[in-house]
């Protein structure tokens, strides 16, 4: 703990029941930092932000924020905390302006304060036009930049966001991003966000945290990250998944010791002289006849750092969630 | 006092919420009234021609004049028998008569002359405007009436009905107090539901500000919502025919029953939506609770006409007092200070025990 950290985490752990969601998690978030917190769904981030808020008791361990201690003095904390949560978090019945105006005085914001605040946080959402329309009225990417600058109105140290972009459209999601590195560079306002979008910790943040149930499995910078799985590039081959074992061992029999096979896919780190060992690979398969769908080589990405970590893609974990969610919205259509 | 402060800002939520809505939620609460006024206040219509035992003590021509009025005109009073005491006692327990009227010697030429009135209490329909008819010709005579409510037979009378304003306004008072009730469960604690599932709570309950201020806030607007209904219903039944006897001047009591009673159902709205999270169970739930409330409370009967266990349930319902004091106030036309007293002390105990149940079980509410 220092002077220099805006949020600190220690030892901090929660069960539901029998269930760990967070599981012993130690992570400092620094003054002035954008970080991330990236993980697939049920993860633990939405628990781990709202033991942040005071929402949820940890079962165990502790959380400062700016040097207070959350467990025993909640109140004082939060007033230094701006939130945007998970669910849209705006007053749909009340006007842009209401919005800001009732949390201005939920923060105990004096009055005259307020609405020099209502004017500059509408303008830096570029909401001024719609200042006095009702904020249910609004489009999904207007919601957000309310319900962003909204959290700014007590002008907090630090604003929490848990999955901000989820269900944005990638214009809407850019748009978003640019705020937020806006509000963090021009305001000096710490930014922890929760986002299961690589492209989303990619880009945005300083640093990242993978978590993975409950854990927290790789922290650092996204180029970091990706150094962190092997030098140079990483090669992918697909083939039929019954032969995603064999291809697995020839790899690493020939010396690629970072190969790794899931689903129908073998990733490896390919390291110096790439064009030469893929030649060779490529004569061990066909020796073996091995008949492969492809072969590609890309830079490391955070995909590839949550694979080698967790043995599985996080676009897939991704994938397969928003999946079950358009299966369960047929599903309920259906009994209708 | 900074959680009064935040309660109050939270307030003012609620009533732009409640001003953006007003039109419809007035045009919404107008229907239950409506509908309720329209058919059972002619379902529970007086009876014309009630037959009545007089006992005559006084034999003097202000007593002759007396009975002639009670069979005059609107009031509908159909004098069966002038008997003894006795008998006419008799034949109101046998429900041979609805009421029996003793004209005290001296009627009308001594100041003190009181005249009893026995009234059956068993009479599904009206006994309630029997009394009012009585105590108006009573009234005339500048004399005094004391009732009392004698359990007898009256399902063997048979009469015809004719409409009448005295139970329209008798099922008023029950309605508005209903309407009072009904709106907390659908104002404060509805939206307290709406307010988690929505994410709003989780916005209020991250904010420096105490778990109390929210739920009072609730409070606040479900009595605001529930003043509002009542009114509301108050209007569509005068002018669907119901009176208040004591004019404008009852207003005033009228509102303080409707804002105390609501109060206390905001409290018991809110305590429920604290740990019940579906709308569904949360309606059923709220729905066993204020029916039976209602129907204990009097507001079609009177509840001395319950059933012996019914009408213990109904002593300890607060409904009852707020319906009792409002009937007072548009039936009779006044209340006795004592009724105020007594009837206003139980219902702040009940708006502040259910408070208090409702903030102590918000403070470990869950915020999703
Ligand atoms: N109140 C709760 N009771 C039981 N399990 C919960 C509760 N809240 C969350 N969980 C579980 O904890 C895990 C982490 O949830 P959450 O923090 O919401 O994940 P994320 O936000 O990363 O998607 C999930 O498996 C979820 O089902
Ligand atoms: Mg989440």
């Amino acid at each position: 703990m220092s002077a220099q950290s805006a949020i600190v985490l220690h030892k901090l752990l929660k069960r539901f029941n029998d269930f760990t969601a967070v599981n012993g998690i130690d992570l400092e978030i620094k003054k002035g930092e954008i970080f991330g917190l990236l993980g697939p769904n049920g993860a633990g981030k939405s628990t781990t932000i709202n033991m942040i808020l005071g929402l949820i008791k940890p079962t165990s361990g502790s959380i400062t924020v700016e040097d207070i201690d959350m467990i025993n003095k909640q109140e004082l904390g939060k007033a230094h905390i701006g939130i945007v949560s998970q669910e849209t978090l705006i007053e749909p019945e009340l006007t842009a302006a209401q919005n800001i105006v009732l949390f201005g005085r939920l923060y105990h914001v004096s009055e005259n304060k307020i609405d020099e605040k209502v004017d500059e946080l509408l303008n830096l959402a570029e909401l001024t036009d719609f200042k006095d329309k009702y904020a249910g009225t609004f489009s999904g990417g207007m919601q957000r930049r309310l319900a962003v600058v909204r959290a700014l109105v007590h002008d907090p140290d630090i604003i929490l966001l848990d999955e901000p972009t989820n269900g944005l459209d990638v214009q809407n999601r850019v748009k978003l991003w640019e705020l937020l590195r806006h509000i963090n560079e021009t305001r000096n306002v710490t930014v922890l966000i929760t986002t299961q979008y690589l492209e989303e910790a990619d880009n945005l943040c300083n640093r990242i945290a993978i978590i993975d149930h409950g854990k927290i499995i790789a922290l650092g910078t996204s180029s970091q990250l990706k150094q962190s799985i092997g030098k140079g590039n990483v090669i992918d081959i697909s083939a039929n998944k019954e032969l995603i074992p064999h291809i697995e061992k020839l790899m690493k029999d020939m010396g690629l010791e970072s190969a790794k096979g899931t689903g129908n896919k073998v990733m490896a780190n390919i390291g110096t002289d790439p064009m030469k060992k893929i030649n060779k690979l490529l004569g061990i398969l066909e020796k073996n006849k091995i008949h492969i769908d492809g072969i590609s080589m890309h830079e490391p990405t955070l995909d590839d750092v949550f694979l080698k970590l967790t043995g599985t893609s996080m676009r897939d974990a991704v994938e397969t969630s928003s999946k079950n969610d358009r299966w369960l919205a047929g599903g309920r259509h259906g009994m209708m | 006092m900074s959680t009064l402060r935040d309660a109050y800002s939270l307030y003012i939520r609620e009533l732009l919420i409640l001003k953006k809505n007003f039109r419809s939620s007035i045009a919404r609460s107008m229907i239950f009234p409506i509908v309720l006024i329209l058919f059972l206040g002619n379902l529970g219509s007086s009876p014309r021609n009630t037959p009545v035992a007089i006992v005559n003590l006084a034999g003097n021509a202000n007593a002759v004049q007396f009975m002639n009025l009670l069979e005059s005109g609107t009031s509908g009073v159909n004098i069966v028998s002038i008997t003894t005491q006795d008998s006419a006692m008799k034949l109101l327990a046998n429900g041979d008569v609805l009421a029996v009227v003793v004209i005290p010697p001296n009627f009308g030429s001594s100041i003190n002359s009181n005249v009893n009135v026995y009234i059956d209490s068993s009479s599904p329909i009206g006994s309630q405007s029997v009394e009012a008819q009585i105590q108006s010709v009573i009234s005339s005579f500048n004399a005094h009436g004391s009732i009392q409510q004698i359990r007898g037979n009256s399902l063997s009378i048979n009469y015809a009905f004719g409409a009448s304003s005295s139970y329209k306004s008798f099922l008023i008072a029950g309605i508005v107090i209903m309407v009072a009730a009904f709106g907390s469960f659908y104002s404060g604690g509805m939206t307290l539901i709406t307010d988690r599932q929505l994410g709003n709570l989780k916005a209020f309950f991250s904010a420096p500000i105490s778990r109390t201020s929210i739920l009072l806030s609730k409070v606040a607007y479900s009595v605001t919502q529930s003043f509002v209904n009542a009114m509301v219903a108050l209007v569509v039944g005068l002018v669907l025919g119901g009176t208040i006897a004591s004019g404008v001047a009852g207003l005033p009591y009228i509102i303080w029953y409707v804002l105390i009673s609501a109060t206390g159902f905001g409290g018991i709205a809110t305590a429920l939506a604290s740990r019940v999270g579906k709308i569904e169970v949360y309606s059923i739930i709220g729905m066993a609770i204020t029916m039976p409330l209602w129907f204990l409370s009097g507001a079609f009967l009177p509840t001395s006409t319950l059933p012996p266990i019914m009408y213990q349930v109904s002593v300890y319902n607060p409904m009852t007092y707020a319906t009792g004091a409002l009937r007072d106030v548009m039936l009779k036309g006044y209340l006795p200070l004592s009724t105020f007293v007594v009837t206003s002390a139980i219902l702040i105990m009940f708006s502040i025990v259910t408070i208090l149940i409702s903030v102590i079980l918000f403070k470990n509410a869950d915020y999703k």
